[in-house]
């Protein structure tokens, strides 16, 4: 007489579907949660208690307005051209600062094209200005 | 006859591949990433060609067009946010603050902003910009 005729399966591997399920779903959470971007920095020297306040009459002032127009150190120019105007004065003054000043109305982004730009053209010292501020004579 | 021995059933499929990969990926996206912060509400930064790379720390503004500031997840009117940021560097002089504005904001706005967190005592302020071309951050 066979009493134990159903004998138990002997378990051969390790039961690994939990511990899969939990891996997937910490993946999941991992690609979901996980950031790749890195941003750009703009170190922002606001004229207030810098030194280029102190020195602000020899700055030049880049003023852009909200019709498109730019004004470099009074005058009338190009957007297109503002490196090249920077880089002319750099050629003399490796040491001079620069102001981008947006009016009213000029987006951000705006104002951080024209920084690039400037900086593109070699500026070293340049700062974002509020259009408050009279210009320098 | 048959002289071939009959294969042995496989009842499982092969995972051991699979959870090799899965693990690798797990282990991938714990170590190359980081977990990206909550914000209080969606910003799109404006892009710029900057050369300095950086991610996100713990003093994050955010700024929307319409002029609403928030402090990381924390929507907050403007006097809050200063003395908030007041608290944090009178804290820890270093602390490094990140402005994380839209790039549709009104610029005189954000530098406005700039210029208010000198006044109450940031040492280091950023912008947050994302490469041009670049979509999300």
């Amino acid at each position: 007489m066979l009493v134990h005729r159903k004998a138990r399966h002997q378990v051969l591997g390790l039961q690994i579907t939990p511990l899969i399920d939990v891996v997937f779903m910490l993946l999941v959470f991992f690609m979901l949660a996980t950031n790749f971007a890195r941003y750009r920095l703009i170190g922002v020297e606001s004229p207030v208690d810098r030194e280029v306040a102190k020195t602000a009459e020899g700055a030049i002032v880049i003023e852009l307005g909200a019709d498109g127009s730019l004004t470099f150190d009074g005058r009338p120019a190009r957007r297109a051209d503002l490196a090249a105007e920077v880089a002319d004065v750099v050629r003399v003054d490796p040491n001079r600062q620069f102001l981008v000043r947006p009016r009213a109305g000029v987006s951000l982004q705006e104002a951080v094209t024209a920084h690039d730009e400037a900086r593109a053209g070699g500026a070293r010292f340049l700062s974002f200005s509020r259009s408050r501020e009279t210009p320098a004579p | 006859m048959n002289f071939r021995r009959p294969r042995e059933r496989q009842e499982l499929v092969q995972l051991t591949a699979l959870i090799d990969c899965v693990f690798i990926l797990l282990v991938f996206f714990m170590l190359a990433g980081s977990i990206r912060p909550t914000d209080a509400f969606p910003v799109e930064v404006a892009a710029s060609r900057a050369q300095v790379f950086g991610d996100e720390r713990e003093a994050v503004i955010l700024i929307r067009p319409d002029g609403a500031v928030a402090l990381g997840d924390r929507a907050m009117t403007r006097p809050d946010l200063l003395a908030s940021i007041a608290a944090l560097v009178k804290a820890r002089p270093d602390a490094l603050v990140q402005m994380k504005a839209d790039g549709d904001t009104d610029a005189d706005l954000v530098i406005g902003l700039m210029e208010d967190l000198r006044e109450a005592g940031v040492g280091y302020l950023v912008l947050l910009t994302k490469g041009v071309g670049m979509e999300g951050q």
